[in-house]
């Protein structure tokens, strides 16, 4: 359930929580860039007040401020976000060791795809700034 | 990460060209002409084609090549802080959890002709190749 905004805006939209993804997630805040460089998503898990946030792997010289608005944002809610990024997704991966994140897992999802999971921890993102480059 | 990349091989390398090659107006990865010049360049060595250059997901562009031991290899060329290109023979599950711990000879025959085949080229420099994801992240350099 996506509002349509016209491009190079961006968007904030609260879902309910989708039963089909087989996540303890009791809201879904999504968060959708229109900047013809993909979509970025974010839920809050009432268990472990763990936020996961799904981003493509735009290069774009906005995208990281996008990124780092976001965060900022995630982190009203949700002490943790969690980035999954594939395996070979090595652009992606460089781009969120730029925005501090750590690598701390690899999972696979239902369809056996593998991703490798990233972190920030609010408290390890206040103190660290950004790390914008 | 057991398993995980077992079946995968990592060159890294600077290139003069490529990085530019966009198509106007349209949010396409860099590299597409690099990636179809590496293939042709492959495919001179005597490697069949199994799929052209196509791009993979919003990042990379990919093509697969037949190895002389007839198994396929899927490349993906992307750009992060300088050229990657991964080599990857599918495996089943369980064989990469119990039982592949090195590339074949075939997959490592081909890296050893990519590195090769790179290093000769004019407009690239610094060819590296790496064995897993950890050497590639720590910039632990091996030899196919």
């Amino acid at each position: 359930m996506h509002a349509k905004v016209p491009n190079g805006k961006a968007a904030l939209m609260l879902n309910a929580l989708d039963p089909s993804m087989g996540y303890d997630f009791w809201r879904q805040l999504t968060f959708r860039t229109f900047t013809g460089s993909g979509s970025v998503t974010q839920h809050r898990s009432r268990s472990n007040g763990a936020g996961r946030l799904w981003t493509d792997s735009s290069t774009s010289s906005y995208n990281a401020e996008m990124k780092h608005l976001m965060l900022r944002h995630a982190f009203k809610f949700v002490d943790r976000v969690v980035f999954l990024v594939g395996p070979q997704n090595h652009r992606s991966q460089r781009a969120l060791e730029k925005l501090r994140a750590v690598r701390v897992a690899s999972r696979s999802d239902a369809g056996g795809r593998e991703s490798f999971v990233y972190q920030i921890i609010a408290t390890e993102y206040g103190r660290r700034g950004t790390g914008a480059d | 990460l057991i398993g995980l990349d077992c079946n995968m091989g990592f060159i890294s390398f600077d290139a003069t060209v490529g990085s530019n090659h966009r198509a106007v107006g349209h949010d396409l990865p860099p590299g597409q002409d690099l990636a179809e010049e590496l293939l042709r360049r492959v495919e001179a060595l005597g490697y069949s084609i199994v799929e052209r250059v196509t791009q993979h997901e919003g990042y990379g562009w990919s093509f697969t090549v037949k190895t002389d031991d007839s198994q396929p290899i899927w490349c993906m060329l992307q750009l992060s802080d300088e050229w990657l290109l991964i080599t990857h023979r599918h495996l089943p599950l369980l064989r990469k959890l119990f039982g592949a711990p090195a590339l074949s000879a075939g997959h490592a025959k081909f890296d050893s002709a990519l590195v090769g085949l790179l290093a000769s080229l004019p407009f690239v420099s610094n060819v590296r190749w790496f064995r897993t994801h950890d050497d590639l992240r720590h910039g632990r350099t091996g030899q196919p």
